[in-house]
């Protein structure tokens, strides 16, 4: 935990400038405490006793997104992100968690979500609430939940067309946030507690609109010490390509123009998911989605990863109004994407700017195009 | 400055007054993020447990109207004003050594206008480099500047530094590539130079501010020029004989009037490190790196009179991998690990320009200089020629020390002795000091060195200026 395990990043990058130019976070407040280098240095003045986690210090470290195109733009792929998640842990162990962190992270260990009044329960999941003997569990993910039904009420759609049963669960908490705020014992013992309730559940496949809920089973419940599940955990772009591929899946004729695709980061750069999703939008749409500059890997992020989306909604906002900007100049009229915290915190971003620019799930627009 | 935390508070209020409170920053994280560039010193003072100076507010202002009345603010209460862009120096050239105000440039980032027929992009100068360059190759175009802080520095950072980039035997200096600056003066006066600096309506004022490092001014807008994207890139690599051979094949490419976007000429230790570690070649000699850009069958004519010139001085072709290797990883040994410049080891360029008669003269004294001065030290020294003119070129020298005195202040010392040594190497044989990196901290001292006399034109221009010396104070050998 902490600064040891990532001693040679941090040794490494205090020194380094060169991937300034892609952190979202920067480029939003320009400020060099918001670099990776700001964070590699600020970690080793802490660990030469020059600074405290305290105050803006520990502020800034929780002003991230972790979204990792910083060590995609790295020579050497230095594992900044990591470095940052660390940084957290050592706050956390010093008791230093800024106020907001604390009732966030009370409220993930309480309910599994991380906003006020929990995640909720849209219509469309009640009675698909631990229903027996599904073939798949769905993850709609707290976003979509609680932002975003629509996303939950087109994947219902699609499943009843493919004739596939499906479940839900009351608490999605897997521990991913509590793992990315710096909480690695609570967090642990959340992934637990997950892992055991799909196992009672014993679907065939898990299916996810979350793209950190697919890469907390697939990857990051492993930092843990928790083993994966014993089923395929997809998330709903590749669910959707698989049955697309297999001709289960019939979609098309919804021809919409300008359409862009925007890659999560956790989806894309970390899962390396870039094609399942561009091959159900060209199906839906009948061609290919624009593809905009910063794209796939290099993919800029929208500013909801790691939790700001709620830790720091309005610094994320303008981080997504960054994104959305750059989409619109590209020419991009509906940005289709296929994550719950991106597509919560881009709609908000947009209220009120009057651009007329629409924020799709990708299970919207394959729902929208289904053949009967 | 000494001044209570009552003043500070007040002085902090009337900033904000004029930027906005979020764009005045004084908290510990972005102070601690910024006092730190790239000079070897900088990071030996810092990472020996000493501090480093602070301004008392860092702001970020959007428009040069804000520069202008921060600056005018800076002049009423004798604070110093230390324009910062990227803050990548190797030169301490952003340091604010007498604390006061921070001026960040990054929030003026603002792409104005692009003139597709005059080739032309208006912008203001807190731009990054990268993002410039993006935003023209979107449109079809290119400022073909790509120095080693492409990715992270300021437009504004290389015009007052007179930046130079890999292509610039081409595309030249900074100051060749932009037209018209807009620049905030020590006064709080906003100057425009004419649209054009091709005139003989008296001086080209704008000349001063090209390597000013902010001491007369501060840069806002620029008009750059821009060139459509090369129809095609070649680039080459040859094998030549020793360094006497390598320095003449350039000489004749460039008397002959070929225009070469890259000629990277190393010498014997730099070509061993290179072909062992890249190539996995073991020979003698010094590679050169040749490249042409433009349309296509102006590439291939220029590129075979290049060749028939680097074969008759001897010249082993090695293919097209070494460059364009060469040319798509540019940027790779800048990320850590830099083999080269490893922290702590101690290093320092000391980039030389000087005639044809004379650049091979002080390539070896100053290589004397650093490696026979300082054996005890074990002090190494490479050099590669990378900037190429019809009436000479420079070359970028690094030394490099792996131990030096654990006292702080004794390997300070021992360091700027090298430097002084190489660059009375380079003055004493007819060359100039080209340090497109920044004067800043580094090399102030040795302004007198190089200029003599001259230097005292500079100093009335400064004085004049800057009645009250408050633009960047301690740079360039401008007196504190």
């Amino acid at each position: 935990m902490g600064i040891d395990e990532i001693r040679e990043t941090m040794d490494s990058c205090k020194h380094c400038f060169m991937c300034r130019h892609a952190c979202p976070t920067f480029l939003t407040t320009k400020l060099d405490s918001h670099t990776p280098r700001g964070y590699a240095l600020m970690m080793a003045e802490v660990d030469a006793g020059k600074l405290r986690w305290a105050g803006s210090v520990a502020d800034r470290f929780y002003q991230c997104s972790q979204c990792g195109l910083c060590r995609q733009d790295c020579a050497y792929h230095w594992a900044e992100d990591d470095l940052v998640r660390h940084g957290r842990e050592e706050i956390v162990a010093a008791g230093a968690a800024p106020a907001r962190i604390r009732e966030i992270a009370d409220r993930l260990m309480k309910t599994g979500t991380p906003v006020e009044g929990g995640s909720g329960i849209p219509a469309v999941m009640r009675d698909k609430i631990g229903a027996k003997g599904a073939e798949v569990l769905y993850v709609a993910g707290w976003a979509a939940r609680r932002e975003a039904p629509e996303t939950i009420e087109a994947m219902a759609k699609i499943f009843d067309s493919l004739k596939v049963t499906w479940c839900c669960m009351e608490d999605e908490g897997c521990g991913i946030e509590l793992l990315e705020l710096g909480y690695a014992g609570e967090a642990r013992r959340q992934a637990a507690a997950f892992v055991k309730r799909v196992a009672k559940i014993a679907p065939k496949r898990i299916v996810s609109s979350c793209p950190h809920l697919c890469r907390a089973l697939r990857e990051q419940h492993g930092l843990l010490g928790i083993d994966p599940p014993s089923m395929p955990v997809l998330h709903t772009a590749e669910f959707l390509a698989v049955e697309l591929e297999a001709g289960r899946l019939s979609i098309g004729g919804g021809r919409r123009e300008a359409v862009g695709y925007h890659d999560p980061c956790q989806l894309g750069r970390k899962l390396g998911i870039f094609d399942e999703p561009r091959r159900v939008i060209a199906a839906a749409i009948g061609a290919p989605p624009l593809e905009l500059y910063h794209s796939r890997e290099a993919a800029e992020c929208c500013g909801a990863g790691s939790v700001m989306l709620t830790t720091e909604p309005d610094l994320a906002a303008d981080v997504a109004r960054r994104r959305l900007e750059g989409a619109r100049n590209e020419g991009v009229r509906t940005l289709v994407t296929a994550c719950g915290n991106c597509k919560t915190l881009m709609r908000r971003a947009l209220e009120g700017d009057g651009s007329g620019m629409e924020v799709l799930d990708i299970a919207e627009l394959a729902a929208a195009s289904l053949r009967s | 400055m000494n001044r209570s935390d009552f003043t500070v508070e007040i002085l902090r209020y009337e900033l904000e007054s004029i930027v906005g409170a979020d764009h005045v920053v004084t908290d510990e994280a972005e102070m601690e993020a910024q006092a730190l560039d790239v000079w070897w010193v900088t990071r030996f003072w810092r990472f020996s447990d000493n501090d480093f100076p602070k301004p008392f507010a860092i702001v970020f202002p959007e428009t040069a109207e804000q520069v202008s009345r921060v600056v005018r603010f800076c002049n009423e209460h004798r604070i110093a004003c230390v324009p910062r862009g990227g803050g990548a120096g190797d030169s301490g050239g952003a340091s604010p050594i007498r604390g006061g105000v921070v001026l960040d440039m990054k929030r003026m980032d603002r792409i104005v206008s692009l003139n597709e027929r005059s080739l032309t992009v208006r912008v203001q100068t807190g731009i990054i480099q990268k993002h410039l360059e993006e935003y023209l190759n979107r449109k079809g175009y290119t400022m073909n500047h790509f120095p080693a802080s492409f990715t992270t520095s300021t437009l504004g950072g290389f015009i007052s530094t007179n930046g130079t980039g890999v292509l610039s035997s081409k595309y030249g200096k900074m100051i060749d590539m932009v037209h018209q600056l807009e620049v905030v003066l020590p006064s709080g006066r906003i100057f425009k130079s004419l649209p054009v600096r091709l005139h003989s309506t008296g001086p080209d004022y704008s000349r001063l501010f090209f390597g000013a490092e902010g001491t007369l001014g501060i840069v806002t807008e620029a008009l750059c020029k821009i060139h459509p994207l090369p129809q095609k890139r070649l680039f080459r690599g040859f094998l030549l004989p020793g360094l006497a051979e390598g320095v003449e094949a350039g000489r004749r490419i460039m008397v002959n009037g070929l225009q070469p976007s890259l000629m990277r000429l190393y010498d014997e230790k730099d070509t061993g490190h290179i072909l062992t570690k890249q190539f996995g070649v073991d020979a003698q000699g010094c590679v050169m790196l040749v490249g042409f850009d433009g349309r296509g069958r102006v590439v291939d004519a220029q590129y075979e009179d290049a060749r028939e010139i680097l074969e008759a001085a001897g010249a082993r072709d090695l293919g097209e991998d070494p460059g364009k290797n060469w040319w798509e990883g540019r940027y790779k040994s800048y990320y850590p690990p830099n083999d080269y410049i490893a922290y702590p080891w101690m290093t320092a360029v000391t980039d030389t320009v000087a005639p044809y008669e004379d650049i091979e003269r002080i390539y070896h004294e100053m290589r004397r200089a650093v490696e026979e001065g300082f054996a005890q030290w074990g002090a190494q020294f490479h050099a590669h020629f990378s900037h190429w003119y019809d009436w000479g070129a420079s070359f970028y020298p690094t030394f490099l020390l792996k131990e030096y005195p654990e006292d702080t202040r004794e390997a300070m010392r021992l360091y700027n002795r090298i430097l002084d040594a190489a660059a009375r190497a380079s003055v004493d044989n007819g060359g100039v000091i080209n340090e497109h990196h920044g004067i800043g901290l580094r090399s102030g001292r040795l302004m007198r060195l190089i200029y003599g006399e001259r230097y005292d034109l500079a100093v009335d221009i400064k004085r004049a200026l800057d009645t009250q010396n408050i633009m960047n104070p301690g740079k360039l050998g401008l007196g504190d």
